[in-house]
């Protein structure tokens, strides 16, 4: 049951949440648990930036723009490091149906 | 009165028939047998252990180990346990009896103890204040526990801690420790006080030898322990003893990982197991050498709890 | 007369707990657990406000159970919830039957019940499609021998049982509420015009009242597990409590009856229930379905059978009363000429034994 295949530029939004979802913050990310499905997961901090970005935005986000949020609060990385880190953190996100690419209108 | 107490005739005779009534953490048992072979072993590993009333107590779990119904009785000779008629396991090697009743008595607790979370779990305790050791198998935690209960902290369980579901408390069973393979010999040499069991031989897990929980562990068994840390133990030829601190996160994980019920607990689970993570400190340890092993634990005790000065 | 059960006893008036010693306590839990009635006791203490009457080292056991149940019941919702998705396709409400009905349709039945399957009605000409659709969601069919398979799709009244891939549940998908074979026929088209749809669950629904009972009296007369007949008991207790409570339902109970030529059955059941749990039943139904008639055989094997399947509620002729029952069940649902060949192929290949799955930590290593 690995990552979905992702649309590279997405755009991005947050999946409306299951009834049953309980969520932890800790210092390492967010806890995770899907009453459902009965699933547990430790979301990394890199996840739980991206999805607070998308609740802030409210509407989607590209995987551009995402980068380029995420540039801004790791200047040090290069765009390359933030590319790959936020493709795996979308996918963890997407594995964990927290958010979906939406079809283009 | 104690386990210890009893005559051999006595306590043979109660295993044969009504049955022998222990007190064992927060639980009751009633341990039955056939097997002449069981009495004297359970006479040594339970001696401090009080005896329950015969007549109008409550037990928990009637748990029995017999070589009687239909089983293999003069060639490669066999036993099986029950907990009131349900047989959980295979028939084993009657030599292997003893094992199974500790076995066996852990299987009860998994399986009838759902208004606690159940770690599988080893758990010390110093000045009330407990330390849950998890760790899958041939992580070193039954030596490390061992060892521990030895040089001043208490035993609470070596195979399953009870947690509370508001996390402020948590129950051992103060029952044996069970030892494989080389690891009976380094504790018997580690700490030649240590009652432990004849070895059985060709079990699943190697050689085991059960360990008797030491009379101040048993004596202190019901005062209370209140969860302080949580060390992921890893025993490596060598290593030195080293501490590092493991994050709350991924803390969480494992302990849900080595948690028995934490999936049929649903949201509770998930609720107390985070609620455990916020009171304690969590480590992974790595050590090869017993005595620099406790001397790092026994660090730990001077500290205050989690967020105290 | 047999000597009376402590569990029934108590299920019969709560209050009596006020009275229990430890020992006695200590035989109530056990009673209940091996009649997978424990998460049902304590549901009933519970409603009845007596839990802080209940021994303290008892109430850890009771609680354990009501876990467990709880924990099966939030599974079968959301079984439900994927079974009606996926089987959305053939047009006909998801139509739940027993325990997984109780608790969809949040019925007294499901205080605290356990169960090993969601069981589910599907008209027989959509079966195929049915199956075709559980398959393509990851549920697997959990029986492989080909006699087997051809046992359950010829003779029986339902596919070979199914189990999803990854989250394990067991699935019993019936065409109809006994075997083709059996003696008695009701007809599931009936069931189905009659079926009752769940305001809060669209696209659920679960039988009548009146044939809810029905299914459940057929399903233990002539269909039980020997271990659970004594809580299907309880569950027609239940059932007939809470929808006896409306006056119409009796008299539609016994035209029912007649209608699904399930008159039999009922009578076991008004019987059976009457005399373990005092369930009140007008005098009337009792009488239409003459459920005062002895049946000297099946009173004396079900005056053994409905009791907890423990030692303590046994007598000398209890197991002769379980083999009595084995037979009447192949009996019920198989000509005899087919019983005959059934018995004799599982003679000769008996299934293969299985134990309970062990928890890590009591792991032994299986060996055998």
């Amino acid at each position: 049951m690995g990552p979905a295949v992702l649309s590279p530029s997405g755009p991005w939004s947050l999946a409306p949440p299951p009834a049953g979802r309980l969520s932890k913050d800790v210092p390492d990310g967010r806890l995770l648990f899907d009453a459902d499905s009965g699933t547990t997961r430790l979301l990394s901090p890199l996840g739980v930036f991206i999805v607070e970005l998308l609740e802030r935005q409210r509407g989607a986000c590209s995987t551009a723009e995402i980068v380029r949020a995420v540039h801004l609060e790791e200047p040090e990385s290069s765009n390359h490091e933030c590319l790959s880190a936020v493709e795996t953190a979308l996918a963890e996100l997407v594995d964990a149906r927290l958010i979906a690419a939406r079809r283009p209108s | 009165m104690k386990v210890g107490e009893l005559s051999a005739r006595e306590l043979g005779q109660a295993l044969r028939g009504p049955g022998l009534r222990v007190a064992t953490g927060p639980f009751q048992c009633r341990f039955g047998s056939d097997i002449a072979a069981v009495g004297p072993e359970l006479a040594r590993l339970y001696a401090e252990h009080e005896l329950v009333a015969a007549d109008d107590s409550f037990i928990d779990f009637h748990v029995r180990v017999a070589s009687s119904g239909g089983l293999r009785r003069w060639i490669r000779p066999q036993a099986l346990f029950s907990v009131d008629a349900v047989t959980p396991f295979s028939p084993l090697p009657r030599s292997q009896a003893l094992a199974m009743l500790e076995w066996g008595l852990n299987w009860c607790v998994t399986a009838y103890c759902h208004h606690q979370l159940v770690l599988h779990a080893a758990c010390v305790a110093r000045a009330g204040r407990a330390m849950i050791l998890p760790a899958p198998p041939g992580s070193g935690k039954s030596t490390l526990t061992a060892a521990l209960v030895h040089r001043g902290w208490r035993l609470l369980s070596d195979e399953l801690t009870l947690v509370d579901y508001d996390a402020a408390h948590l129950n051992g069973t103060t029952r044996p420790v069970n030892l494989k393979n080389d690891s009976i010999g380094v504790i018997a040499r580690f700490a030649p006080e240590a009652v432990l069991s004849r070895p059985m031989h060709d079990t699943s897990k190697g050689t085991v030898a059960l360990m008797a929980p030491p009379p101040a562990s048993v004596r202190a068994a019901a005062e209370p322990a209140v969860p302080a840390w949580i060390v992921l133990p890893r025993w490596r030829a060598g290593a030195s003893a080293r501490l590092t601190p493991l994050e709350p996160g991924a803390a969480f994980m494992q302990l849900a990982e080595n948690a028995m019920n934490y999936h049929l607990l649903g949201a509770t689970g998930f609720e107390a197991l985070g609620r455990l993570v916020d009171r304690c400190e969590a480590w992974q340890f790595e050590y090869g050498e017993l005595d620099e092993a406790i001397a790092a634990l026994d660090a730990f005790a001077p500290l205050g709890p989690k967020g105290a000065a | 007369m047999m000597a009376p059960v402590l569990l029934i006893d108590v299920l019969r008036e709560p209050a009596r707990i006020r009275g229990l010693g430890p020992a006695q306590w200590d035989l109530l839990v056990r009673q209940a657990r091996h009649a997978n009635l424990l998460g049902r006791l304590h549901a009933i203490l519970a409603r009845a406000d007596l839990l802080d009457a209940v021994l303290p080292a008892a109430l850890v056991h009771l609680r354990s159970a009501a876990v467990l149940a709880e924990r099966q019941h939030q599974s079968v919702r959301f079984e439900t919830a994927k079974l009606r998705d996926t089987l959305a396709g053939l047009g006909t409400p998801l139509l739940l039957l027993k325990g997984a009905a109780y608790v969809a349709a949040g019925l007294p039945a499901s205080l605290g019940r356990v169960f090993a399957d969601v069981d589910i009605l599907v008209p027989r000409a959509r079966l195929s499609e049915a199956e075709s659709a559980l398959l393509l969601t990851g549920w697997i069919g959990a029986v492989h021998d080909a006699y087997d398979q051809r046992y359950y799709r010829e003779w029986m009244h339902e596919l070979p049982a199914m189990r999803h891939m990854e989250r394990g549940t067991a699935l019993d998908v019936h065409h109809t509420i006994l075997p083709p074979t059996a003696r008695l026929h009701p007809d599931p088209a009936l069931l189905f015009e009659a079926a009752v749809a769940l305001p809060d669950l669209p696209g659920v629904a679960v039988l009548a009242p009146t044939d809810m009972v029905l299914h459940s009296a057929t399903h233990l007369f002539f269909d039980g597990e020997v271990d659970n007949l004594l809580r299907d008991l309880s569950d027609l207790d239940l059932l007939l409590r809470h929808f006896g409570a409306a006056p119409a339902f009796w008299l539609a109970l016994v035209a029912r009856a007649r209608r699904l030529e399930l008159t039999t059955p009922l009578r076991l059941a008004l019987r059976h229930c009457r005399r373990v749990f005092a369930t009140p039943i007008p005098a009337e139904t009792f009488a239409a379905v003459a459920a005062e008639r002895a049946v000297p055989l099946l009173d004396f094997v079900y005056a053994r059978a409905l009791r907890p399947p423990h030692a303590s509620a046994a007598d000398r002729f209890s197991r002769l009363a379980a083999r009595l029952l084995y037979l009447r069940g192949h009996w019920q649902r198989m000509p005899p000429l087919q019983l005959a060949r059934h018995l004799m192929h599982k003679a000769l290949f008996p299934p293969r034994p299985q134990h309970v799955p062990l928890p890590r930590a009591a792991d032994p290593g299986d060996a055998r």
